[in-house]
């Protein structure tokens, strides 16, 4: 096997110029594995485009010195330097160059000596080194580079040496960087390092590939806002490729193509051209192309249904969630769970959490309101101190809100008894009103301290008996006020008697309190429904 | 994380405070330094922040506790702005350095918060041979 122990600047050139060809290879390949630390898939590109840039600098020298080679990839990369990886890799080439610009010639030592000043150069330029990226590739590759020197002289086996375990560190570096473990691929930057790399070990084994003249064609990103301004005058991208003769001449062909649509882009080899314009007629100019040879890899996008779409997307919020219109909703204002059971089976659309402490704030029921997708909106305070809150809303709404003044959860439900959906609103409203005057109500509660009102001494602890939150009998036992408010009730006529429970009280003691009031008024329908409010023992609805 | 953008509505996405269904979420300005300040700091060619509106136009260099005070954050109709001062190493492309921190602190804030990056400014604001840390390259050793 040929050994190398020394290197001109020729030989260097020969070895960017591999370097560029294998990285032209593999530049999808790299792409792909581009997820770290933007996941922009131009990894492979950019590393292309900075070897590039310093291969062309390489070649504008005359003379081809380790002065003048090492000088011009310096300034090359450096120029060219394009994306992350890009940066990295100039540093990269700058540390290398700048140990051997100043030698006469390159031998094992001075090659493992500038690889070394290289990985301090690409560490230099970074305050916190993220492990498993290029970095991490280089400096085990060096590493090893400079074990290889103790034991041989030979540029060709400490190359192969270097790029050997530079590709074990590639491997290693999911377990080093979880986001590419995550994602199944290895370094994208440490990939591209690898085949630069083994391009110069092919350079250094005398492999000459020739390069196709093909310039890496970038792809930059178009401003977004550029794009939606853009008026779109060729509506297709249409994109292929004609396979023909050799001695082919495609220029008639391509003169032509300016008279169809613009953006065009045409590549040329041998007995082949590629071909990227915007037209109104993609078949016209696929038609045309047949007439020269086969065609491949066509490609015909639609730009104004990406445009459309993109624009959608920008103006559209996003759909609210509505459900489907109705002619009228209701909303309540209601506490206690059993009392929320029952509006809920007259299918009312929202309760509003209330009580005798809780008054629902005006933005509360406004926002009540703005979920309801309905014409009218039927609006229950259930609270005379909630009535005030529910016009100011009614005042914003005026066409959609319309408030039944009840004062009590009672009035509430005895007005929502009345619902017909056959009837129009106007209708509603008035039986609903009417509903709400028929039933009187009764509230029993306790005294929290003492005071004196309508003439009664009230003691802390007394059970309050109150109607239209009036004061009308006082007593120490629950039944025993319960049934004297029975009484009070009834001064008016009544036939139909609803006993709801609180919270506080068991259905035993309620059970009881309804076999009294039955006893003793055996004329009255009684019901007895479990409320669930708090603070009140017992609410009585009376019509 | 998909489930914050479920819930962000497109014309609320530049508050740094949106509803997540179950309650609200809010940023403050000075997690999204903090969070920008690293990101750039973790870039290929950035080796420090610096203190801005320094009157004497001497930039200093940042402690670690500190790294907020490179960084201003201003809400705008359309998404944040980040106006980063950072000093960065010497020898690399400035541009594509400058870029490339763009680019990274965007991703990094609109994936770990949700909210959308309007624009990036990148401000040089020094350039610095950085020390070589010894410890690190002793290639004797290896």
């Amino acid at each position: 096997m040929q050994k190398v122990q020394e290197l001109n600047g020729e030989l260097l050139e020969n070895l960017f110029e591999q370097a560029v060809y294998q990285l032209q290879i593999h530049k999808e390949e790299i792409d792909l594995l581009n997820v770290f630390p933007v996941p922009d898939g131009d990894t492979g590109t950019n590393m292309l485009y900075t070897l590039q840039s310093t291969l062309a600098e390489i070649k504008k020298q005359k003379v081809k010195n380790i002065k003048n080679v090492a000088e011009a990839s310096i300034k090359g990369s450096l120029m060219g330097a394009r994306g992350n990886s890009g940066v990295i890799l100039s540093q990269i080439i700058r540390g290398f160059a700048e140990y051997i610009k100043n030698k006469d010639k390159i031998d094992a030592d001075t090659w493992v000596k500038a690889w070394q000043e290289a990985t301090r150069v690409a560490y230099r330029a970074v305050l916190n080194p993220t492990e498993g990226t290029i970095l991490t590739v280089l400096r085990e590759g060096v590493k090893e580079a400079t074990l290889a020197l103790k034991e041989t002289k030979d540029i060709l086996v400490i190359t192969k040496r270097m790029l050997d375990r530079a590709k074990k560190a590639l491997a290693d570096t999911p377990n080093l960087l979880p986001i590419l473990k995550e994602a199944q691929v290895v370094d994208a930057g440490g990939q591209g390092l690898v085949y630069f790399w083994e391009g110069f070990l092919n350079g250094l084994m005398g492999k000459k590939i020739e390069l196709k003249e093909e310039r890496v064609i970038l792809r930059e990103k178009p401003d977004l806002e550029v794009i939606e301004k853009h008026v779109i005058t060729y509506q297709y991208c249409t994109e292929f490729i004609i396979l023909s003769q050799e001695n082919t001449d495609f220029s008639e062909f391509k003169n032509w193509l300016y008279s169809q649509g613009d953006s065009i882009v045409t590549a040329e080899t041998r007995g082949m051209l590629k071909v990227h314009i915007h037209t109104n007629n993609p078949g016209k100019i696929l038609d045309r192309a047949l007439e020269l040879g086969s065609l491949s890899q066509i490609k015909i996008d639609n730009m104004a249904e990406q445009h459309e779409e993109r624009l959608r997307k920008e103006i559209e919020p996003m759909p609210k969630a509505l459900s489907p219109k109705k002619d009228v909703g209701f909303v309540v204002v209601s506490w206690g769970e059993g009392l929320n059971q029952i509006f809920n089976s007259f299918s009312v659309d929202f309760i509003i959490n209330g009580g005798q402490t809780l008054n629902p704030s005006v933005e509360a029921i406004k926002n009540a309101v703005e979920k309801i997708n309905a014409d009218k909106v039927f609006l229950f305070p259930n609270n005379k101190n909630v009535i005030l809150a529910a016009q100011q809303v009614e005042n914003l709404y005026k066409d959609k809100v319309i408030i039944i003044p009840t004062k009590h959860v009672l009035e509430g439900i005895r007005a929502l008894v009345e619902y017909n959906p056959k009837d129009s609103w106007e209708q509603m409203k008035k039986k609903f009103e009417k509903g709400k005057d028929s039933i009187r109500v009764g509230e029993i509660t306790r005294a929290i301290r003492n005071t004196s009102i309508n003439g009664f001494e009230i003691s802390e602890g007394d059970i309050l008996g109150l109607i239209n939150d009036e004061i009308a009998y006082v007593g120490k036992d629950i039944n025993e006020v319960a049934i004297n408010l029975v009484e009070k009730l009834l001064k008016e006529n009544g036939e139909v008697l609803t006993i709801y429970y609180g919270q506080d009280i068991s259905k035993e003691e309620a059970q009881e309190l309804y076999n009294l009031i039955s006893q003793k008024y055996s004329s009255l329908s009684i019901e007895l429904i479990y409320g669930g409010q708090p603070y009140y023992y017992y609410y009585l609805g009376l019509e | 994380m998909p489930w914050i953008q479920d819930f962000i509505f497109k014309h609320e996405k530049s508050y740094q405070k949106y509803f997540t269904g179950i309650g609200w979420v809010e940023i403050s300005e000075n997690a999204i330094a903090t969070l920008a300040s690293l990101s750039a700091l973790q870039s290929y060619g950035v080796i420090g922040m610096a203190a801005r509106n320094i009157a004497d136009g001497i930039s200093e260099l940042l402690h670690r506790e500190e790294l907020g005070r490179g960084v201003q954050v201003r809400i705008a109709e359309d998404g944040l702005i980040i106006e980063l001062y950072i000093i960065v190493a010497y020898g690399v492309r400035i541009p594509e350095v400058a870029h490339n921190v763009m680019e990274r602190v965007k991703w990094n804030l609109e994936k770990t918060t949700g909210l959308t990056v309007k624009e990036i400014n990148v401000n040089i604001w020094g350039i610095r041979l950085m020390e070589e840390k010894k410890e690190s390259f002793n290639w004797e050793e290896v």
